[in-house]
Formats: structure tokens, sequence, C-alpha cells
């Protein structure tokens, strides 16, 4: 069989629950599936990707689970450019290089997964 | 033409939506001649398997809903082992191994590896997401 393509979409704020963090193992099993994996960060997702981040305590540090995902072949990474914007980020925040992406062209980012996923 | 659908759950009665619009959408499919490859709990939906809940009479039961769609249609109900065991919801060898006072986990759902989300949704045409509301 072919290799499939997968995308995750992260919405998500990373502390408001331990929905990241169990994003972040559903993503790292799909590199483990061999799949090719994308992830794009939308909206709050953004805030997963900023490297100076501190959850509550005795939770895990988003930015630092994210950034294993190299390590996994998962180099596919974008942000919305819209969504850092709003919230007055710059790729220069970013604990990932993560290629900014307009709304409008993210039509075609999606339609060129097979697998979309979301948070 | 046929399709197969996975149908992804993220959240639970009573606290979310997304398990109540699931299962319309699964029962839609099933009306429709189209096949469901599994069903599967993430996050928050792995509440749906917990077989303690008491729903008051007079409301619905998505808990029970899914077991009946489950019997008529032959569909997996697949919860994630690692999810349902943060929320409680374990099965009677995890009560044993972990020492807890009750199981939890309703007969009918299978408790299952994160690879089975990830296989489910390769396997089928089409692979939708109920995100918790």
């Amino acid at each position: 069989m072919s290799v499939k393509s997968m995308l995750y979409i992260i919405r998500r704020t990373p502390y408001e629950n331990v929905r990241a963090l169990e994003t972040i193992d559903a993503i790292l099993i799909g590199a483990v599936f061999e799949l090719k994996v994308g992830v794009l960060f939308a909206d709050d997702g953004v805030w997963q990707l900023v490297t100076s981040q501190s959850g509550p305590a005795g939770s895990k540090n988003i930015a630092q689970q994210l950034s294993v995902l190299p390590g996994y072949d998962i180099d596919s990474i974008w942000v919305c450019a819209e969504s850092l914007a709003a919230r007055s980020l710059t790729a220069a925040n970013l604990c990932l290089p993560a290629v900014p992406v307009a709304q409008a062209e993210q039509r075609a980012l999606l339609l060129e997964h097979e697998i979309l996923l979301n948070d | 033409m046929q399709h197969t659908f996975t149908i992804i759950v993220h959240g639970a009665h009573p606290d979310s939506l997304a398990s109540a619009l699931a299962l319309r959408f699964a029962e839609s499919v099933v009306e429709r001649g189209h096949r469901l490859y599994r069903i599967f709990f993430y996050h928050d939906g792995v509440h749906t398997a917990n077989a303690l809940q008491v729903a008051p009479e007079d409301e619905s039961n998505p808990a029970a809903q899914w077991l009946e769609l489950a019997a008529r249609s032959g569909v997996e109900l697949a919860v994630c082992v690692a999810a349902a065991q943060r929320r409680g919801v374990i099965n009677a060898s995890e009560q044993r191994r972990y020492n807890k006072p009750a199981a939890s986990a309703a007969p009918g759902y299978t408790i299952v590896g994160l690879g089975q989300m990830i296989d489910a949704a390769v396997q089928a045409d089409h692979c939708i997401t109920f995100p918790s509301t």
C-alpha cells in the first residue's frame, strides 16, 4: 500500500486540559505507522508552539513535547499566518521551524492530505 | 457505491454534544447503506464507555444508544486505553492489575491502543472527527 499522508490540525490551547498532550501522542503514532505526517497549528493552537511557555505546576511543557516531532521525521509543520498575527506572535517566538501559511492557502494544504484529524 | 467510515469522538454526554452528534451521523451512515469501519473514542470521549453512569429516565443516553447501534451494525466501539485509564474507565483485568475498587468499562466497548485510531483513519474511505464542544 502506498504511503498515506495525514494532517493533524491543532486549534486548542496547550494547558486547558490533557488534550494537547494526548494529541501529540496521536501525531507520534501516525509517524510510527509510517504515514507522511504534517501538523497545522491554527487559532489558539498557535500558543502550543510558543517557546517560552509554562503550564500549571506538574504539567508537562507542551513546547518541549512538540520538540521531539522532527526526531520522528515529522518536518512538515505549518502555522496559520493570520492566527500568529492576531496574537502578536512571529515565527521567532516558535519552538519549531513552522512555516506560516495564509488562510487563503490552507484549503489547498488540506486537500494535499488524505487523512485529516483535529484536536 | 458503498463507503466505509471511521468516526472519532472527542467528547461525552452530558458535558459535550460530540457523542450525541456522532451517534446521529453514525446512524445515518448505516441507514444509507454505507459501512462503519470503527468508532474510536479519544480524549474525553472515553467517558462514553463508563458503565457506571446513571442517566435520568427522561434524558437521552448516548452510551446505551451506541451499544444498540453496535449490536445492529456490528461496528467496533473502540476506546483508547491510555485516555481511558487517565479518566477511570478500566476493565476487569486492568482493575486487578492496578488494584482499583471497581471496573467501569461497559461490555461492548473494546479497550485498545491508540494505533487503532490511526489504523481506522487509514483503512476507511472517510474519517470524521467530532471534537468536544
